[in-house]
């Protein structure tokens, strides 16, 4: 195999910025697992949904009504912070201190309304948000790469910068305050459940932008909801209470999908980029489940 | 070991797990006669009725298996579906070109699908809650992806013809025989689980699900207890997965996807989580709840068609129920955790004081 790579230089590389680029597309969703997590140690399995929802609600305002998509985005991410604020008041908080099971069924439950509601809506066809990029791949050296995901890319980089930068503001201290430690989070006056809404709605308008640039790249319909699975390995990896890990994790993700694709799908006969996620994380989740970059105490939650 | 307490021993610590002599007897007469409504079904009904009675049969003995992991020993598992494939497979290709034998397939079936779970229940002797729940999501895929992928190396086909089952030479043709085969697995396995549960294994297992490191300390082997529960619930969901085969007359890996897993899930927590009556219910309740969507949805139509044009499409059906399906199991869990089971027993509390209180 290194002899293989050596001869085939830049379809090496090839596949490798490719799989980087849809990586750091993979780390905006991760970030949206990760932002719940940390906070609430919750896994909203909802999260694909939410894209999903976000993603048709900026399609259908473009095509359907004509907007522009600056003011698409901003009219759904507004509708989504409300969405998140909305679930996290009427299902998460009643079920607040009931264990794994309880939470995780009912933001399947939230995915599941969330689908059908868009169904009954928007219907199943499948439907495209326009971006104004041309068509022809960047020749960068020698390789070339797409545009739409580098600009996906790009996006992804800035969202997840500008949580970094939040955190460093007062409220994003006390936003850490509540991940870190609730009980003395609380002593010191930060008002918990704020904090956790926050976490939700935050996490409702990141899925919305995953949702208008993974709906870009392969069109967007009822069934995206299966990307939050495919990305969950990715913020597994990377470690669920680490923002930094959701990049890396998703970056690794992405590598290693188009890396296998490119040179273990002949032996196998084609679509091994579906399993080595799952292998990944399963072997993580047994070898080492706080990822690479989480808090040791989760653990044995 | 009595460390536990009683050995008639219910899963409520409440007052609801007390059963009286009276409301025993109550129920023995109910159980009776649901009995009797399933044994007579063959006589008065159709043959597309008893095909779906047959398939309820069949979603409750997996249910059941997965009511005892989740429920029970409080693992939370999203592969259920994966090993039912299995079982499916499994009779699939143990078949081969002629009708198998039942009598070893069907446990076969069981024992395949056991080993599975088992090796993907390791991860539960170190991860628990939601990163547990992301293990068995991986089992789940990985599943999936294999049996798309690993049948064509052997030149199978990937959706399998499985043939009807066969005892002892006798080939099991139509829909009645097929539909006693599923009933009486069905009760089999409600029966063979209901005993160990109420006693010892039952209370062995809720210690685990209720507080791990302290059912450790009264010297319980937790790793033990907590893979067998993974073997042992496969193992139904691996059986269903036989009879499903058998009634389809395919396996077909689709059927078994993580939605399947997700439902079934649904279906234990609406039926009722650790209570032996849950899985029933909640399969009865999940299967009729299109049924009534439809019937509403012709109702609204037939009442004003203009306003909705395509009210009674397949389509538009699954998507009102597949909504009310989510809202119940939010409704369930924040409102009335017991599930249907807490739900009818409560009622039952309330008439018989009725008048009175």
């Amino acid at each position: 195999m290194p002899s293989a790579i050596l001869d085939d230089l830049p379809f090496f590389l090839e596949s490798l910025v490719g799989g980087l680029l849809v990586g750091v597309m993979y780390a905006l969703v991760a970030l949206g697992f990760v932002i719940i997590y940390k906070t609430s140690r919750v896994i909203n399995f909802g999260l694909g949904e939410f894209m999903m929802f976000g993603g048709l609600l900026v399609a259908a305002a473009v095509t359907n009504h004509n907007l522009p998509l600056a003011a698409a985005v901003l009219l759904a991410l507004a509708v989504m912070t409300v969405a998140g604020l909305a679930i996290e008041r009427v299902v998460l908080r009643p079920l607040q201190g009931r264990g794994a099971l309880p939470i995780l069924m009912a933001t399947v439950g939230v995915g599941m309304v969330l689908k059908n509601v868009a169904m009954l809506v928007w219907g199943s066809s499948s439907m495209t948000i326009p971006l104004p990029l041309s068509e022809a791949p960047l020749e960068l050296g020698p390789i070339l790469v797409q545009r739409v995901p580098l600009a996906g890319a790009v996006v992804s980089l800035l969202v997840l910068a500008a949580y970094g930068l939040f955190l460093r503001t007062p409220s994003g201290v006390a936003l850490r305050a509540v991940a870190d430690n609730v009980f003395m989070a609380q002593a010191f006056g930060v008002n918990i459940r704020r904090y956790t809404a926050l976490t939700w709605a935050t996490a409702g308008g990141v899925a919305t932008l995953g949702g208008v640039l993974w709906g870009n790249m392969i069109g967007v319909d009822v069934q995206m909801g299966v990307m939050g699975t495919k990305v969950l390995p990715a913020a597994i990896l990377g470690g669920l209470t680490s923002i930094p890990g959701a990049v890396v994790g998703g970056l690794i993700m992405g590598a290693s999908e188009s890396l296998s694709a490119a040179y273990l799908d002949s032996w196998v006969g084609g679509g091994i980029k579906d399993l080595v996620p799952y292998l990944i994380m399963i072997v993580v989740l047994i070898v080492r489940p706080t990822g690479l970059f989480g808090d040791a105490a989760v653990e044995r939650m | 070991m009595r460390l536990l307490g009683p050995r008639r021993a219910t899963q409520d610590q409440t007052y609801e797990g007390v059963v009286t002599h009276a409301a025993r007897e109550h129920r023995s007469v109910l159980t009776w006669l649901a009995l009797a409504f399933m044994v007579t079904v063959p006589v008065w009904g159709d043959a597309p009725l008893l095909t779906s009675v047959a398939g309820l049969f069949i979603m409750c003995t997996s249910a059941v298996g997965l009511n005892l992991l989740v429920g029970y020993a409080g693992q939370a598992s999203l592969g259920h579906g994966a090993f039912m494939a299995i079982g499916a497979y499994f009779a699939a290709v143990a078949a081969g070109p002629g009708h198998g034998s039942a009598v070893w397939i069907l446990p076969g079936a069981f024992v395949a699908s056991a080993l599975v779970g088992i090796l993907f229940g390791i991860p539960s002797l170190r991860i628990r809650g939601f990163y547990l729940s992301m293990a068995t999501l991986g089992a789940q895929f990985i599943v999936q992806w294999l049996l798309l992928h690993v049948p064509p190396r052997f030149d199978l086909p990937t959706t399998m013809n499985v043939p009807r089952p066969a005892f002892f030479g006798w080939v099991m043709q139509g829909p009645v025989e097929l539909y006693f085969l599923a009933l009486a697995v069905c009760c089999a396995s409600l029966g063979v689980t209901l005993v160990p549960l109420r006693g010892q294994v039952g209370r062995v297992l809720v210690a685990i699900r209720d507080r791990e490191a302290a059912a450790e300390v009264l010297g319980i082997n937790t790793y033990a207890y907590k893979l067998g529960a993974f073997g042992v619930s496969s193992g139904f969901a691996g059986l269903a997965g036989a009879l499903y085969s058998y009634h389809y007359g395919v396996a077909d890996f689709e059927q078994f996807t993580l939605s399947t897993s997700v439902q079934y899930l649904a279906m234990i927590i609406i039926g009722g989580l650790g209570n032996p009556m849950g899985p029933a219910l909640g399969v009865v309740f999940v299967a009729l709840l299109p049924k009534a969507v439809g019937g509403v949805l012709r109702m609204v139509v037939a009442w004003s068609p203009s306003t909705f044009p395509d009210g009674a499409a397949p389509q538009t059906i699954s998507a009102w129920s597949g909504l009310l399906f989510g809202v119940l199991i939010i409704a369930f869990l924040v409102v009335e955790p017991g599930g249907l089971a807490r739900l009818l027993s409560r009622t039952r509390r309330r008439l018989r004081a009725w008048p009175f209180a």
